[in-house]
């Protein structure tokens, strides 16, 4: 596997994560008005869940977008490094 | 929301538990009777606990389970994408390997508790669907009644009204209570099996050597 090939393959993982996060921020677990207070501990504790599971998502994305910028820029550098080894080795 | 036993006797029984609630509003109910703690629990009059069982949508609730059972099977997808490539060698790899690897770590929780949620919210369709049932049952109960009777006949004293009403309030209550009280133990059980979400350490940066291939990874 080349650098390029991972810095692609850590970009689906984080478009897979942020579509998933995408979803858990447009549905809730149970829409609707809670009626009375055992019914709202429910609906409460379940939508807490909810945003926590949407705020790792969030942050995992966060976090393979960031390494898959800095592959992407090692790439890079790989790339200009070879490049200017090549125009020594053609110097030489 | 389907019409299921439930929801047919909700309609034909709406008028005895608006009465029923009116004279609870207006009389009260007896000193110590059962109701009194029900009302207290709910924050509800009868009618009302009624309609808040019924509210819940226990369609949503499967549509969000599958859609939970969704991500969970995605967190394998993505598990799959953040492996480490094979054949790298040397501090950048490495380095590159432990962040995978925590992210593969956050990536495995998520999935997982995904599972978790997805199993929550069947679970309380399930118990919601049985829990319709009972108090349909005892809606069939209240509505032939001869407390029912107490409350339709104008001639009957108002003391008597208040028990009767209190009678009916007392059942509904303690059936609403019984299915709110099924609810929240599923949720207090599942939402223990959830797993914490792991912390993710940022290395610090190490300076860079010029002319050195090095992103710090």
């Amino acid at each position: 596997m080349t650098i390029d090939d991972l810095a692609g393959r850590l970009g689906t993982a984080a478009d897979e994560v942020e579509g998933i996060r995408a979803e858990l921020e447009r549905e809730q677990p149970a829409p609707g008005a809670a009626a009375g207070l055992p019914s709202r501990e429910v609906l409460e504790q379940m939508t807490q869940a909810w945003i926590v599971q949407r705020e790792m998502a969030a942050r995992i994305v966060e976090q393979i977008r960031r390494l898959a910028g800095d592959v992407a820029q090692a790439a890079e550098n790989y790339r200009a490094a070879d490049s200017l080894d090549q125009g020594h080795s053609r110097g030489d | 929301m389907a019409t299921d036993a439930l929801a047919r006797l909700r309609a034909a029984a709406g008028r005895l538990l608006a009465v029923v609630d009116e004279t609870l509003a207006r009389h009260g109910a007896p000193e110590h009777h059962p109701i009194w703690p029900l009302l207290r629990a709910a924050g509800l009059l009868p009618g009302d606990a009624v309609a808040g069982v019924e509210a819940l949508p226990l369609e949503v609730l499967r549509q969000r389970s599958a859609l939970m059972r969704a991500h969970h099977e995605r967190g394998s997808g993505v598990d799959d994408l953040l492996a480490a490539p094979s054949g790298w060698e040397g501090a950048a790899a490495d380095a590159a390997a432990a962040r995978l690897e925590s992210a593969r770590a956050g990536v495995g929780v998520l999935a997982a508790n995904a599972g978790v949620l997805a199993d929550l919210l069947a679970d309380l369709a399930a118990w919601g669907a049985e829990a319709r049932t009972r108090l349909a049952r005892t809606l069939a109960k209240v509505l032939t009644s001869a407390e029912a009777v107490d409350l339709t006949v104008e001639e009957v004293e108002p003391i008597a009204r208040a028990q009767a009403a209190a009678d009916i309030g007392a059942e509904v209550l303690a059936e609403a209570d019984r299915f709110w009280a099924g609810a929240q133990e599923i949720v207090r059980v599942r939402l223990a099996r959830l797993e914490s979400e792991p912390v993710v350490k940022r290395a610090a940066p190490e300076a860079t050597t010029p002319g050195r291939l090095a992103v710090e990874l």
